[in-house]
């Protein structure tokens, strides 16, 4: 029977419960982005950071490289060790940064404008599952580009060499790790400021002057004071010195791990606590 | 029959104002209109039962689910349709249907197909792949429905649904809200400060006022009590014929020489009226039943409420 000539079937009972909901927001919200051939042409420059390092690890244990140069120190030239991974996290954080300005601005906006929020919250959805929802897609487009290369380098180095993994157990433990750090940061950083400032480009801006001025802000308050708790109030900062010491390399900054984890823990609350005056059905005047 | 909804003393508290105020009753017909001034509390009952604010005080239940124990399961039944616009911008009415009916657990196959006769339904057939954005606000509020209704609710929760229609598009959803309801198989709440419309499409009516229930009734049983309160106008000899009325049982009282106002108990009927009147000589000329608006009973609650 054509659609057209079907009539309103009301359920005799309630639809099955499926698997988590919130999974039906990404998958919508990741068919949306996936149109946008600026996105898709961005998120193919983020993967060349990982074939570059792919080549150099297939290089640095190459025969015919080795054939082909027989006085070539390559185990001198390219050292595969924790900084060489610490490197290929901060590079793949920068472009991880550019794809949230793209995508995070527009992820919570678009339903605050339009009083979207009562038609997901009506339903057996809550509001930590929406935020959920709405943060992996951001999670998702992170990780491809991020810890999952990140572990097929590691693979492929331990793959050449015998007994790699077990004395580097861990580069691949701090490069997950790191990253979810990075991404479940920087996923609530873009949805906090994309519930409170609904135009994307302002959005994105605020985002970027976000990050920038606790460059400046630390840079300032360590100049002032001699000191190194300054980059405290440096995200960007906080972010790339945990997740270096994660993976086990080395860092420029004395800003000890504690003071670090401190400060990321308070940036989350604040993070979250933005996200909670804003992720509600209606807002109540009392 | 199943209660659909239950209220035991629910208070709901915004700081210190008491938007709901101890409410408690049942509500398990097939259509309830909730009427009342601005303020009294109508929408904060609805969103109450959505789960978007925490009861103060007190219990509501859902299909017998307690709303504070199970608010996931209690929900899951339920369609919304909210008073102000509300829609996912950039997406087609299809896709955004689509989407809500997943959310409400359907298969994305099933969504989709639903989705699409939901839309039909609402009269948006052609209209589906259009933007959202790009609806008129009629359009808007059907599209609203269309997402209430995708997942097959058991329980739909209308608020202002005729809110800025024009008069053929009102009527329109108006006729959608009564053939829903008469499918038997959904539960209507609808909220308006609107008195024909909940006159024209719900059976039972609670108002609200200050937070608080000041009057929860059948209409169709008001009106068929109704039936029982006559007007009458008549003209010859009325004495013994208002004498031969009370002997009979019935409560009379004149207005003026040629007005009666009759209520009958209820062994007796019209053509006992008749009988006595061709009696007594009297001729009946006029003979009305009371019928109790919408309006009356919303004054007189306002008025005992005050």
């Amino acid at each position: 029977m054509a659609v057209h000539q079907r009539d309103y079937r009301p359920y005799g009972s309630s639809p099955p419960a499926r698997g988590p909901r919130w999974l039906v927001l990404p998958r919508f919200a990741l068919a949306d982005l996936t149109k946008s051939k600026l996105l898709i042409a961005f998120f193919a420059l983020c993967l060349i950071p990982p074939l570059y390092y792919l080549t150099v690890v297939y290089l640095r244990h190459s025969a015919a490289i080795l054939q082909f140069f027989p006085g070539l120190d390559l185990e001198r030239l390219i050292s595969i060790d924790a900084d060489f991974f610490a490197q290929f996290a901060r590079i793949q954080a920068g472009f991880g940064f550019f794809l949230t300005l793209f995508v995070g601005p527009g992820l919570v906006s678009r339903d605050l404008a339009n009083n979207a929020l009562p038609l997901y919250l009506a339903r057996p959805l809550s509001r930590v599952e929406y935020v959920v929802g709405r943060l992996t897609v951001l999670i998702l487009l992170l990780s491809l580009i991020s810890w999952i290369p990140g572990l097929i380098v590691v693979a492929l180095q331990a793959g050449y060499v015998d007994g790699w993994l077990g004395a580097n157990l861990g580069i691949p433990i701090g490069l997950v790790g790191g990253a979810w750090m990075w991404m479940i940061t920087l996923g609530l950083l873009a949805l906090a400021v994309s519930a409170w400032v609904r135009w994307k480009p302002i959005a994105a801006l605020v985002i970027f002057l976000f990050l920038a001025s606790g460059t400046f802000l630390a840079t300032l308050i360590n100049g002032l004071f001699g000191t190194s708790y300054g980059k405290m109030v440096d995200l960007g900062a906080v972010l790339s010195i945990l997740w270096t010491r994660w993976i086990g390399g080395v860092t420029s900054s004395d800003l000890p791990t504690a003071a670090a984890l401190v400060s990321l823990v308070t940036f989350l609350s604040l993070f979250v606590a933005l996200l909670a005056l804003k992720i509600k059905p209606y807002r109540t005047v009392s | 029959m199943e209660p659909v909804l239950e209220l035991e003393q629910l208070t709901v508290r915004f700081g210190r104002l008491e938007a709901l105020r101890s409410v408690s009753g049942s509500f398990s017909g097939r259509s309830l209109g909730l009427l009342g001034p601005n303020g009294a509390g109508k929408t904060t009952l609805i969103h109450t039962l959505l789960g978007f604010h925490r009861p103060s005080e007190g219990e509501a239940r859902i299909f017998g689910r307690d709303l504070g124990a199970e608010p996931k399961a209690a929900r899951a039944p339920i369609g919304y349709m909210p008073e102000r616009d509300a829609f996912v911008a950039g997406m087609s009415a299809v896709r955004f249907v689509r989407m809500m009916g997943e959310l409400a657990g359907l298969e994305p196959k099933e969504s989709l197909e639903r989705a699409h006769e939901a839309l039909w339904y609402v009269g948006l057939g052609e209209a589906r792949y259009r933007s959202l954005e790009t609806y008129s606000l009629g359009m808007k509020q059907r599209a609203k429905l269309a997402q209430a209704l995708v997942h097959g609710p058991k329980l739909l929760f209308l608020d202002e649904p005729t809110n800025g229609l024009d008069p053929p598009a009102r009527e329109r959803m108006i006729r959608l809200i009564r053939d829903i309801s008469a499918t038997g198989k959904v539960h209507v709440v609808l909220s308006s400060h609107l008195l024909r419309d909940v006159e024209e499409s719900c059976e039972e009516v609670m108002i609200l006022k200050g937070g608080r229930i000041v009057y929860h009734r059948n209409l169709e049983e008001e009106r068929r009590a109704d039936r029982k309160f006559l007007q009458l106008q008549i003209h010859g000899p009325s004495e013994r014929y208002i004498e031969a009325l009370r002997e009979g049982g019935c409560e009379c009282t004149p207005e003026g020489r040629r007005r009666l106002r009759v209520v009958m108990p209820p062994q007796r009927t019209i053509r006992d009226l008749y009988e006595l009147s061709s009696a007594h000589g009297v001729e009946i000329r006029h003979l009305d039943f009371h019928r109790t608006s919408l309006q009356d009973i919303f004054d007189r609650a306002m008025r005992e409420e005050a």
